[in-house]
């Protein structure tokens, strides 16, 4: 059995001359919380709406849950549900009256688990969608993918715009649903804090393409910054993830063996000034401000 | 739940077009029936008397009556069939911005598509329908038809209006069809209507100047035709069920440009 809820090979999708998917390679395992990271524009929101089948890729291939992504793949549809960046609700309906409307989509809607979340994330049910504040309507639509039943939960920034408290509840709740029901969880976001608080799974996309993809806790693991000065120093390198130089000093992310690296560096005669370990923070904004990158997804994966 | 979601959508719309029309059937019944004010005694004899005597007056009111209601069956109609994608076709979800949602539950694009067409054209058809009885129903009561005197003009009428409805199904169906698929095309509700306007004025200028002008007859459905229909001549049916067929051809297109477009 497939064990990627997720899998993309080499996806490109364009936009008339806009490239918003640039050759994308992407493994989301089966049973994680996986954090699509980037900055606004990187291409996150476009590789949800091709995996959906909203979009269609210009070439390469994806599957969901083991099924080819092809528009209206309606076996996909069944089995993910989807909140959009900008929780597309109907406006004249009650929270009430889009989970009766969402729940005749589906064979596994669970009335029960539309209750329980509704009574978790106090939404006032019965107030018209257009009145909700954006924390209520976020909370709703999280409500209608949640009680679908699905085996995956594909989210676009689920959290943008909301305060801490209902930041809270939402990660809270997602973290809950995942643990509880042992489903896949997908999102896109551009902020680390959540992804750090609640992912097992990291992806960072650039321009439309990966630039890293590996489990948080090896990032925190392997992940170096190592600060040299000396002539001749190397510019690439195995695990090198980017450089950054500033006269003879030069600040070197390397994806694992940094403490190696460091230790080739003083045989050759250079001084190292610091070798440390990375927050997925500093990861990130190393890998986003690049001179030179060229870490392969596959490094910790 | 799809259905009563299109339902709600078109309520508001179509309860306003079922108001306005019925209020002006009312009118136009009460209005012309005023003009009968001589016939105010009702006894069989009196009225006989009258109807027998005043035969053409009434035969003009009657007459008067039928066109007004055939007037509001056909504007009522193609205004209905025009603005009714508005009020809540699939292109409203671009609108909107909630083709999204829509289109991630796990239905086809078609028969989502499908599903609202219908509903809408039902719709529109149920309020000309309802608007017909309503204005039967008022002008019986209005002038005590049940006396025998008026029975068999009002029941003409009534079923002229019934036909009526008929005949304007391959009009009211190609306007809808147009103004729906323009709708899908432009992603907006505006913007389609005023492309399916250009279209159908295009579509009567040419009929203009090929019927009237250049005294060409071309396969139209306009009043001349549809009019034959209206008069319980059923030769030109066939017609009429192509352009039903041609009619479907828009909805048909708008599904086709829906299944290929990206939601972004």
């Amino acid at each position: 059995m497939n064990e990627w809820a997720i899998e993309t090979r080499q996806l490109s999708k364009y936009y008339g001359d806009v490239k918003a998917l640039d050759g994308l390679t992407l493994k989301a395992p089966k049973g994680s919380v996986y954090g699509y990271l980037g900055r606004n524009g990187a291409g996150k929101s476009t590789t949800l709406k091709v995996l959906l089948g909203l979009a269609r890729a210009t070439s390469g291939e994806a599957h969901v849950l083991g099924e080819r992504v092809r528009p209206e793949n309606l076996a996909i549809l069944e089995r993910t549900a989807y909140v959009g960046e900008n929780k597309p609700l109907y406006e004249w309906m009650s929270a009430e009256q889009m989970v009766r409307f969402t729940r005749g989509f589906y064979k596994s809607w669970s009335d029960e688990a539309a209750r329980r979340y509704a009574e978790m994330l106090e939404i006032p049910m019965r107030r018209k969608i257009k009145k909700l504040s954006k924390g209520n309507r976020t909370k709703v639509s999280l409500l209608l993918a949640l009680a679908q039943g699905a085996e995956l939960l594909m989210l676009d920034e689920p959290t943008s715009g909301l305060d801490p408290v209902y930041l809270d509840d939402v990660l809270r709740t997602l973290v809950e649903h995942h643990v509880n029901e042992g489903r896949t969880v997908f999102f896109s976001s551009h902020d680390l804090s959540e992804v750090e608080q609640i992912a097992e799974w990291v992806g960072i996309i650039d321009n439309g393409k990966m630039l890293l993809e590996a489990r948080l806790d090896d990032i925190r693991e392997n992940f170096r910054t190592v600060i040299a000065s000396g002539n001749g120093l190397p510019e690439t390198g195995e695990n090198i993830a980017s450089v950054t130089r500033d006269g003879n000093f030069r600040k070197y992310v390397l994806a694992r063996g940094g403490e190696s690296f460091a230790a080739s560096l003083e045989q050759q005669g250079a001084a190292v000034l610091e070798v440390k370990a990375m927050s997925l923070r500093e990861v990130f904004l190393a890998l986003l401000r690049k001179e030179s990158a060229n870490v392969s997804v596959e490094v910790l994966a | 739940m799809y259905l009563w979601k299109c339902w709600r959508e078109y309520r508001g719309f179509v309860l306003g077009l079922l108001f306005l029309l019925t209020a002006f059937a009312f009118l136009a019944d009460y209005s012309q029936s005023r003009r009968l004010w001589w016939t105010e005694d009702y006894s069989r004899a009196a009225s006989s008397a009258l109807f027998h005597g005043m035969h053409k007056t009434n035969l003009g009111v009657f007459h008067d009556i039928q066109e007004m209601n055939l007037g509001l069956v056909v504007i009522g109609g193609l205004l209905g069939a025009l603005f009714m994608s508005n009020a809540g076709g699939v292109a409203t979800e671009f609108e909107h911005k909630t083709s999204e949602l829509l289109f991630t539950r796990p239905r086809k694009r078609a028969l989502l598509m499908w599903t609202n067409w219908w509903c809408g054209l039902f719709l529109l058809e149920a309020v000309l329908l309802v608007t017909v009885l309503t204005s039967s129903a008022s002008l019986a009561i209005l002038l005590h038809v049940w006396d025998g005197t008026w029975f068999a003009l009002f029941q003409k009428l009534t079923v002229r209006l019934l036909l009526a409805i008929l005949a304007m199904l391959p009009m009211n169906m190609m306007v809808y069809g147009i103004a729906s698929c323009a709708g899908v095309l432009c992603r907006s509700v505006s913007k389609g209507l005023l492309a399916a306007v250009e279209v159908i004025a295009g579509y009567f200028g040419i009929y203009v100047l090929l019927q009237v002008h250049f005294r060409l007859d071309t396969p139209n459905w306009w009043f001349d035709r549809s009019y034959s229909i209206i008069g319980g001549d059923f030769s030109h049916l066939e017609l009429a069920l192509a352009w039903m067929i041609i009619a479907l051809l828009f909805p048909f297109a708008a599904q086709k440009i829906l299944e290929r477009r990206d939601v972004v």
